[in-house]
Formats: C-alpha cells, sequence, structure tokens
C-alpha cells in the first residue's frame, strides 16, 4: 500500500518541479516573443572571415 | 547576379534587389543602385557579415530617397538622450528602438549581429513581431547618435516621435498572470483526474486496503483544488464581488456574468469540501478543475490581439521628438513653451501652433484637414501644429505649448477619454441580467419543493441546481466563436482590435465616409488632358501660370507638369478668385480657367476642369477628377441597401457630382475640419444611430474615435493609423459589406451557441432538481457540454467562413 502513495506523492513533486520551471519560464518572458527564436535557430555559427559569396 | 551592364533593365542592385533605372555603381563584379546601398555592403563586407545576402533573396532595403545628414542631431542633447534612453549609468546604457524597415530573417540576422559592425554594442536583440530592438551598448565608447546613424545607414532607421521619450516599457505582467493561472489550473486538473479514476469505476470501496486508498485521494484532490479554487478562480470571484459592490451602492443595475461564474464555482467548491470533510465521499472536485481551466481558456483566446498592429496611436506618434530651438539647440517638442523661437526644415511638422517670421511659407494642411492644396503665408501669419513645411527652412514664434494646439485640443475631447471597452454589447448585457436571477430561482424553488418532500435532499440539489446552472458553455461559446471570426476577418486583411468590435459591428446601421485616401486612392487628384495637344514647350508654360496660382486645381496641374517645371519668369500675372489666372509667360499670353472666365460658354461646365488657352487660341482642357478606389461604387450601392451613408470629407467639394448618387443630400459635408466631423458623428449619435466610420488620417482621429466602430484604412498596415477598433487594409476596401456581413453571421453563430448551452443547462438543471446529479454524472456531462458548445461554435463559424469565401 506505501508503495503507491509514495509513488503518487513522488509524480506530484515531479511534475511540481515541471510547474516550477513553467512559472520561471512565464516570468523569464520566453511566452512574450514566440515568434524570433523560430528565425533565429535556424542561422549557422559563424564562419571565420568567410569569402564574400554571390 | 547579371554582369552585363548595358542591358539596364536586367541589372538587380545586389543590395536593395530593385532594378538600377539611373546609374549602375560596381564593386566587387557586382552592381548597386545607389551610394547608399553599396556603402551597406561595404560595411556589411569589412566585418564579415555577408551571410546576410545569403539568407533571403531581397534582405537589403533601399536606400535612395535616404538623407541622413543632421537629422538625428536631436539624439546627441543630453537631455533628449536620456528621455530616449531606459536605463543609463557610466558603463552601460539601454535603449529600445521601433525599426519598421524590419521584414525578413536576414533583418534578424543582421540586427542581432550589430556588435560586429560597431565596437562599444553589448548585446542586440531583437523581436520581429513588435519590430523592437533592444540594444545595450558602453556610453564611454559609442554615441546614442552614432548608433542611430548607424542603423539608419543599414537602411533600418529606427522611428522616433513624441511618443518614444519617457515611455516606460508596457510589462506584459497581464498575460503573465493569466499564463500562470492557466498552468497552475492544468497541473491541478491533469491531476485530480487521474486520482478521481478509482471512483469512476467504482473499484470495490468495501475493501479496507482500497478504502485507505480512497481517503488518501480524496484528501490529496482537496488539496489539489486549493489552488484551482484560491488561485485559478480568483478573477472570477473577485470580479463578482466588485459587481456585488457596485449593485449594492447603486452605481450600476447591471449584473456582470461573472456572478452566476463565480456562484457556481464556489457552490462546487463548497459542496465538494463538504463531501470530503464530512462524508468522505469523493465530490465534484474535477469538476470544478475542469470548469475554471476551460474558463481561463477562454479567456486566454479573448484577450488574444494583432500584437504586430497598434490601434491606439495619438497625435504623439505623428509628432516629432525634438525641435530645434534658437540657441538652445534640441528641445524635446513636449517641453515648447510659448515664446521659444523654432526652425523648422523642408518637409519637417509644425509641432506647436506658432507665428511665421520667416518672408514666406508654404504649409501643407492635407496631415491635418485632408485639404490636398498647401496654402502659402507671409511673415506675421498664423500656423497650426501639424502643417508640414514645402521648401526653404523657415522660422517661427511658438504661441501655443503642443498639448494646447489646435490639433491636439481635438485629443481633449471626452471622445478620447471614455474608452469603448464602458460600450458593451447590448446582448451580452441582457443576457448576464437574466441568467442569474433565473438559475437563483430555480435554485430557490427546488430547495422549496424538497424542504417539503424530503428535507434530506434540499442541501444536496440547491447546490447542484447552482453548479450546473454555471454559464460555463455560454461564456465559452463568445470566445471561441469570435476568436475564430476575428482569425477569418485577419486573413482578409480586416484586422479588428478586440472581440468586442464584432459585436459593435453587427449593431451598425449608419456607415460615415472620409473621402480623401478613403474613397480615393491617395492624396492627389487625377489629372487628364483633353481634346487637344500641348508641346512640351507649351506645358512649361503652362506649368509657369499653373505654379504662380495658389488654386487648389492649379496646384495639382503644376503637380502633373512637374517634369516641365522650369524657372520661367511670369509676368502680367492675375488671377480671379475661383474662376480663373491670366499670365504672361516667355512672350506669350496664358489663360487657365473656367468656360466663363475664358468666355467659351460652348464648352459643356464640368466640375474640377481646366480650359487651356494660349495666346487667345483655345487648346484643350485639363480635368482633375480624384482617382476612386477599385470598385468603390459597387460597395457603396451594396452598402446603401441596409444602411444610411453619409461622406464626411475635409476636401474642397469638387467630387461633389461623382459621389452624390450615392448619399442622401443632407449627408454629404465637404470642409469638414477634424472637430466638425467629430461633432457630425456625435450629433447623428444622439438620434440613436450607430455609426461605423471609415478614414484615414490624423484628421478623421476624432470622428473614428468617437464612432460606435471606427475603421481605420491603410495602405500599409503596419505603417501608422490613427487610434481605431479596425484596421482594413486598403486593397480590401471594396469588400467591407463582406465583413460587415459576416460579423452578422458570428454573432448568429454564437446566439445559436448560447441556445445549444441553454438546452444542456435545462438538461443539466433537470438532474439537478431531482436528485440525480452524482459526481460522476457531473464530470462527465459539464466538460461535455462546454466542449461541444466550443467545437460548434468554432466549426460552424469557419463553416459559414468558407460558404461566404473568405477563407
Amino acid at each position: 500500500m506505501g508503495v503507491i502513495i509514495f509513488l503518487v506523492v513522488l509524480a506530484l513533486l515531479v511534475a511540481g518541479g515541471f510547474l516550477v520551471s513553467f512559472f520561471w519560464a512565464t516570468k523569464d518572458g520566453q511566452f512574450d516573443d514566440t515568434y524570433t527564436p523560430s528565425v533565429r535557430i535556424l542561422f549557422d555559427d559563424e564562419k571565420e572571415h568567410s569569402p564574400p559569396s554571390e | 547576379m547579371n554582369s552585363v551592364a548595358e542591358e539596364k533593365v536586367l541589372v538587380k542592385c545586389y543590395h536593395c534587389d530593385n532594378i538600377c533605372d539611373e546609374e549602375v555603381i560596381s564593386l566587387h563584379e557586382k552592381q548597386f543602385c545607389c551610394v547608399g546601398c553599396k556603402t551597406v555592403y561595404e560595411i556589411l563586407q569589412e566585418n564579415g557579415l555577408c551571410t546576410y545576402y545569403d539568407l533571403n533573396e531581397n534582405a537589403g532595403v533601399s536606400l535612395k530617397a535616404a538623407n541622413l545628414a543632421g537629422k538625428y542631431d536631436f539624439l546627441a542633447d543630453p537631455v533628449i538622450e536620456r528621455q530616449v534612453l531606459d536605463f543609463r549609468n557610466d558603463q552601460l546604457a539601454k535603449v529600445t528602438f521601433f525599426i519598421p524597415s524590419v521584414h525578413c530573417s536576414s533583418c534578424v540576422w543582421l540586427l542581432e549581429n550589430f556588435n560586429k559592425v560597431q565596437a562599444g554594442i553589448l548585446t542586440s536583440r531583437l523581436n520581429f513581431i513588435k519590430k523592437q530592438l533592444f540594444v545595450t551598448y558602453d556610453p564611454s565608447h559609442v554615441s546614442l547618435k552614432e548608433i542611430v546613424e548607424l542603423l539608419a545607414t543599414l537602411g533600418y532607421a529606427p522611428l522616433f516621435n513624441l511618443d518614444s521619450a519617457g515611455k516606460t516599457q508596457k510589462t506584459n505582467t497581464e498575460q503573465h498572470r493569466l499564463l500562470l493561472r492557466i498552468g497552475v489550473t492544468g497541473f491541478c486538473f491533469g491531476n485530480i483526474m487521474l486520482l478521481s479514476f478509482p471512483e469512476y469505476f467504482k473499484l470495490d470501496l468495501q475493501n479496507n486496503i482500497d478504502a485507505g486508498y480512497q481517503k488518501f485521494f480524496l484528501y490529496l484532490n482537496f488539496l489539489l483544488a486549493l489552488p484551482v479554487f484560491f488561485f485559478g478562480a480568483s478573477d472570477y470571484l473577485k470580479g463578482a464581488w466588485l459587481s456585488l459592490k457596485e449593485n449594492w451602492k447603486g452605481t450600476t443595475r447591471v449584473l456582470s456574468v461573472d456572478i452566476p461564474i463565480a456562484m457556481g464555482i464556489s457552490a462546487l467548491f463548497i459542496r465538494s469540501t463538504y463531501e470530503t470533510l464530512f462524508n468522505q465521499t469523493s465530490g465534484y472536485w474535477d469538476s470544478l478543475a475542469g470548469l475554471v481551466l476551460f474558463l481561463l481558456a477562454g479567456k486566454w483566446l479573448q484577450q488574444v490581439t494583432y500584437n504586430y498592429l497598434s490601434f491606439e496611436h495619438d497625435y504623439k506618434s505623428y509628432f516629432p521628438l525634438a525641435v530645434r530651438v534658437k540657441e538652445q539647440g534640441f528641445k524635446n517638442v513636449a517641453e515648447l513653451l510659448p515664446g521659444d523661437c523654432i526652425e523648422i526644415r523642408h518637409q519637417e511638422l509644425v509641432p506647436a501652433d506658432s507665428l511665421l517670421l520667416s518672408d514666406r511659407a508654404l504649409i501643407d494642411y492635407s496631415f491635418v484637414t485632408g485639404e490636398s492644396a498647401p496654402v502659402e503665408l507671409k511673415r506675421g501669419n498664423h500656423i497650426f501644429a501639424g502643417g508640414r513645411q514645402l521648401g526653404a527652412k523657415i522660422d517661427l514664434q511658438v504661441e501655443k505649448q503642443v498639448s494646447k494646439s489646435y490639433l491636439t485640443e481635438l485629443w481633449n475631447n471626452e471622445a478620447f477619454h471614455k474608452g469603448k471597452a464602458s460600450r458593451t454589447s447590448d446582448f451580452a448585457n441582457l443576457f448576464s441580467r437574466y441568467f442569474t436571477y433565473i438559475a437563483i430561482g430555480i435554485a430557490a424553488l427546488t430547495g422549496l419543493y424538497w424542504h417539503f418532500h424530503n428535507p434530506d435532499l434540499v442541501w444536496v440539489t440547491v447546490t447542484a441546481v447552482l453548479m450546473v446552472a454555471c454559464p460555463c458553455a455560454l461564456t465559452l461559446a463568445m470566445p471561441f466563436a469570435m476568436n475564430s471570426a476575428m482569425a477569418i476577418l485577419g486573413k482578409n486583411r480586416f484586422f479588428v482590435k478586440n472581440q468586442n468590435v464584432i459585436q459593435l459591428l453587427t449593431e451598425i446601421d449608419t456607415i460615415a465616409f472620409d473621402k480623401t485616401g478613403t474613397l480615393t486612392e491617395g492624396k492627389s487628384g487625377h489629372v487628364t488632358f483633353a481634346d487637344g495637344e500641348l508641346t512640351d514647350e507649351e506645358k512649361m508654360w503652362v506649368e509657369a501660370a499653373a505654379a504662380a496660382s495658389v488654386h487648389p486645381l492649379s496646384r495639382l496641374i503644376s503637380e502633373h507638369l512637374t517634369r516641365y517645371r522650369s524657372a520661367t519668369p511670369v509676368g502680367l500675372f492675375h488671377e480671379e478668385k475661383g474662376k480663373g489666372t491670366k499670365a504672361e509667360v516667355a512672350g506669350h499670353y496664358i489663360r487657365l480657367g473656367s468656360g466663363e472666365f475664358l468666355g467659351l460658354t460652348q464648352i459643356p461646365k464640368e466640375s474640377g476642369q481646366v480650359l487651356v488657352e494660349i495666346d487667345g487660341v483655345f487648346r484643350g482642357r485639363f480635368s482633375v477628377k480624384s482617382k476612386f478606389r477599385n470598385g468603390w461604387e459597387t460597395v457603396l450601392k451594396k452598402l446603401s441597401a441596409s444602411h444610411i451613408l453619409a461622406l464626411i470629407s475635409g476636401d474642397n467639394n469638387r467630387d461633389k457630382q461623382t459621389v452624390a448618387p450615392y448619399f442622401r443630400g443632407e449627408n454629404i459635408h465637404f470642409g469638414m475640419k477634424p472637430q466638425d466631423k467629430l461633432d457630425f458623428i456625435k450629433m447623428n449619435q444622439l438620434t440613436g444611430r450607430k455609426i461605423l466610420m471609415i478614414g484615414d488620417g490624423l484628421n478623421d482621429a476624432g470622428a473614428l474615435q468617437q464612432a460606435h466602430v471606427g475603421v481605420a484604412l491603410s495602405e500599409d498596415v503596419n505603417a501608422f493609423s490613427p487610434a481605431c477598433d479596425v484596421i482594413l487594409d486598403a486593397r480590401e476596401f471594396k469588400r467591407v459589406d463582406e465583413f460587415i456581413g459576416f460579423s452578422r453571421i458570428a454573432m448568429n453563430v454564437v446566439i445559436a451557441a448560447f441556445a445549444l448551452s441553454v438546452l444542456y443547462n435545462i438538461v443539466g438543471i433537470g438532474l439537478a432538481v431531482s436528485g440525480h446529479l452524482s459526481p460522476l454524472y457531473a464530470a462527465v456531462f459539464m466538460p461535455l457540454s462546454s466542449m461541444s458548445v466550443v467545437l460548434f461554435a468554432t466549426g460552424s463559424t469557419w463553416l459559414f467562413a468558407k460558404l461566404k469565401n473568405l477563407i
């Protein structure tokens, strides 16, 4: 019996951890601009002294 | 890239991708259309940032018209600089720019790599949708003016206006709070659902071990429901409390829709707490959490807007931030005092009512009044704020503060203070007034009935009725249907400010139009020459004669013949007001004017026509007509079937005959000042009409604000529109009738969804009254009713849009 109660509480704590991270993400403003990051992620890392390309 | 320079048409600028039609500048085997574009390429090339061109085909912004000399001098002024910056100390400064020309991923890339172009810039971050660039820099290395000039050189000129100073960064706290509520409620809902499953399947609770679990789950559910009630639903509880207080005090007689919702939520919470703590049977926790989650989701949809459009601009967005004050450097326009002497250059806006100190000024008031002809003023004349100087630099003495100017007085009108949010639709009011009373009435009757028949059931049934009667499905129908309607209209470039506007749209019965820029395209008239031909030399003479005249038609002709402009002196000039002009140009006698003026009575009279006579011979006539928008006649005809139409124009009445067939005589008004337009709307509203105003310029701002619904027509929806409820892309003007029709359909869908949910409520209340609403029934029934109403509302809105060819 104790096992299930332990698991339920544990599951709640794990899920609670994600809830806390959701709080942090919201306060951090990660949901304020939902478009620009989708463009930003497509940029390659800087090529050193890339020759001017045609 | 094509390298054959002879095939001029084919040479495209490497930077801005426009065709190089005038000159071609070559560098590194690449062609550029102007020095500006070449400069940008050089800057990018030096800094190894040519990836810019690889990302997008037409990344660059054309710099042909750019002239930066002295444009940003005001940023060097420490006072102005401080007003623009968000933060500053000795090592660090933060600033937010609004950059209208941001348009593609290359822009994001370049602007976020801006620190590689300019030393001293620490970080730069772009919000693409809002076109805002956040820059932090080291003020000891680089100045604000240098940054802005470099941005402008690259084609990303930040916009500065009176609004940019002292603006506090808008925080999204309101939206954050809602998101957090949804997160918490969703979390609790999921867990409560999971822990309620054993109950749904009626596990054997007589068994000792299982009964132990059941108790544990029950109390855990209770704990999980606490944040749902006290955090998730707090807005509804507070809203209901406020509404009750206001009704108690007698300030309003409208019961807010929060009251029945709060009643339902509270009934669920109290009944479930009682069940849990005293009976140790499962309560309605899952229904409670589900209900609140649905409501919050609806609320979230309701506040979705087009956040890349701004519906709140006032005159401050149009006015410059700073102006040159004689012997004082730059001054914030808002701080100008009477007596200050200011300098205004070509194409600059006069920021405050002033006295002209220079000899001569040519002021274009079209921005303020809609009148297309510029006005010539002499020393000592008064100039109103909002006029644009054309030509040489002028000196002015400020007479009034900006906020007290003739133009800005309009914004002190009450129409700008009361806010449209208070004008909620009659429909929603009617509904929430009766719903609360009916729900309480049924609950009371049920209680009374069971009190006499089976007193044990009173508590159970009364709470059940209040729980079920919660207008959850009802409150969801509106946001979901309206949100779909908003999305559909947005796809058709008819951008409404918020959901409330769609309801307001269904109520209008009168439509008022502006003429210039709304029914017609752009500002100027369309000039054609008929009944003859003029040689190039003759055109030169005519232009010179027309240029000397101040009549609006002459101005337009002179504009039309710009290419033939010369410095030919005009002699023996004589003008008869409203009739015509005679002048001697290069030894030739030119007469321009009406048939009456020239003595040519055989030519039929027509408004907007100017006859041309050279050396006593009739040579033809110019006819000046406004170029009306494509399909304007059809749309007016369609709209006039169901609405009263009115025309309120700030321009002169030369187009009166063209527009007359579509409006009733008393509804056509020309020469209206901004205040007159506002008053016209107000007068009509007093007779009980609900008016839709369609306009484009700042001169319509008052009318747009006063009207039941204000529609701002815009050639470029991202550019500034005056404060309004709807921004309509000018290309879609001919479909206005369809959009208004669709708002009616959307409203009918909402009404149908309301009817459906009332049906559900009747079934639910039936169960509740008879004492059959078990937690399991509730857990299935309540979300099911909400879901089906939501699906119905959304689905049928899209279906009707499809039928009407809007998607």
